[in-house]
């Protein structure tokens, strides 16, 4: 350690910091409030979403890569690009964390996820990357068989899913479930789900297959499997509280 | 790198199940160091604050996202630095780092002459005000490492930055104070 770093050492002692407040109590009484909406967030991932795009853009070839369309369903951000960005075939669960107790999560979060009426158990564990975000692996019975499909269900409308979509190769239907507006995706596409209530954003981008998603109350919902569009929607119309 | 209490990953994942009496331990353990690391970024006591309590809860909400095993000290900075550089933006006043009023001297030695206190209180004014003119992103890092104690592994993570960016911004900062103070 030289001269200069061992003053620095020494002025960290000396200087004159405020007093320190306790934040046991307040934090402990906040765990079990709604989370509190940050007006800088929406901006915050709106603008990684920008970013995101304008990389796209700058990573192809410009005449292949235009893009064609940017829209919204509640927390669902979609793009029509021309060509895709390579993105590797993952789990399903690719960028969501570690599984954690379904209780501990929803209390934690401050909202239930809801589900459909499955013939097995209800999921024990599911996954909660962020703090208005929660997700689940369910074997749902399917025209007689069992298939998993991933269920995510954000509170709000802050942006916390990006897709990009082929325009030609990739259908995008608008659909109803249960009265409330929902599209369905139909083909490769691209996924990444962008988490930055923290601040720590790591969006993980992979390839999807297709995709229903829909709005309910203050949730967006987001179903993808192996399902038919048919098979898809009557799973999703049984989703309940 | 300063050394776990062994512990705390156990603490980390009681509180990952929801246990909360396990993270107002973890509160309890680490809310020194995340005032400290958010008023050295937010320079405002109150932003300060409630940086530093906003980023307990959402360190909290996003524990599923936390690695297990990870430290769980220069995560949680990380959050609590984006907290406080997002208030940092607002148009609150903003302190300049000042020393005590009585800087004590190491024990054990013998009280300085009233000539040679004065000088070195001199120059430790001379250096604070030489870190305060540093570029942003140097100063930032001189604080994690020298005014927080962190390690440079846990700077880069805490700034967002890659350690060998740590290490480059340090030895400018260094090199600029060497010749400034």
């Amino acid at each position: 350690m030289n001269e200069v770093e061992i003053r620095l050492r020494e002025l960290r002692d000396e200087l004159a910091m405020p007093w320190e407040p306790d934040l046991v109590g307040a934090v402990a009484a906040r765990l079990h409030r709604p989370p509190r909406r940050d007006w800088r967030r929406p901006l915050l991932v709106a603008l990684a979403l920008v970013v995101l795009a304008i990389g796209i853009a700058f990573a192809v070839p410009p005449a292949r890569s235009a893009i064609l369309r940017f829209f919204h369903l509640g927390a669902v951000s979609v793009e029509r690009v021309e060509t895709l960005p390579p993105a590797p075939k993952l789990p399903l669960t690719a960028g969501l964390g570690e599984p954690v107790d379904r209780a501990a999560a929803e209390r934690r979060l401050g909202f239930k996820l809801l589900l459909p009426p499955l013939a097995g158990r209800p999921p024990e564990r599911v996954y909660a990357p962020d703090d208005d975000f929660l997700a689940t692996v369910l074997n749902v019975p399917v025209d007689g068989r069992r298939k998993p499909v991933l269920l995510i269900e954000i509170l709000g409308n802050d942006l916390g899913i990006a897709k990009k979509v082929v325009q030609k190769e990739t259908l995008l239907a608008p659909v109803a479930v249960n009265g409330r507006s929902g599209m369905w995706i139909r083909g490769p596409h691209v996924v990444a789900f962008v988490t930055s209530s923290t601040g720590i954003n790591s969006p993980v981008s992979r390839s999807s297959g297709s995709a229903l998603i829909w709005l309910r109350g203050n949730l967006t919902l987001r179903l993808e499997g192996d399902l038919t569009e048919q098979q898809a929607l009557r799973l999703a119309r049984t989703i309940r509280g | 790198m300063v050394g776990r209490p062994l512990e705390e990953a156990e603490l980390v994942e009681r509180a990952r199940r929801g246990d909360e009496r396990a993270y107002q331990e973890i509160v309890h353990a680490y809310q020194g160091i995340a005032f400290r690391t958010a008023y050295l970024f937010a320079r405002n006591a109150a932003d300060a604050e409630d940086a530093a309590q906003e980023a307990f809860v959402k360190a909290y909400r996003a524990l599923g996202r936390f690695r297990p095993g990870a430290p769980f000290r220069p995560w949680l900075l990380q959050i609590v630095a984006n907290e406080a550089r997002n208030r940092r933006r607002s148009g609150a006043r903003r302190d300049a780092l000042v020393l005590r009023a009585a800087a004590s001297e190491p024990s054990g030695e013998a009280a300085p002459s009233p000539e040679a206190a004065l000088l070195a209180s001199e120059q430790r004014q001379e250096l604070l005000a030489a870190v305060e003119a540093l570029p942003r992103d140097q100063r930032d890092t001189i604080a994690c490492r020298y005014f927080l104690d962190l390690s440079e592994e846990e700077t880069a993570q805490v700034l967002g930055v890659r350690r060998g960016t740590v290490k480059s911004r340090t030895a400018r900062a260094l090199e600029r104070l060497r010749g400034m103070a």
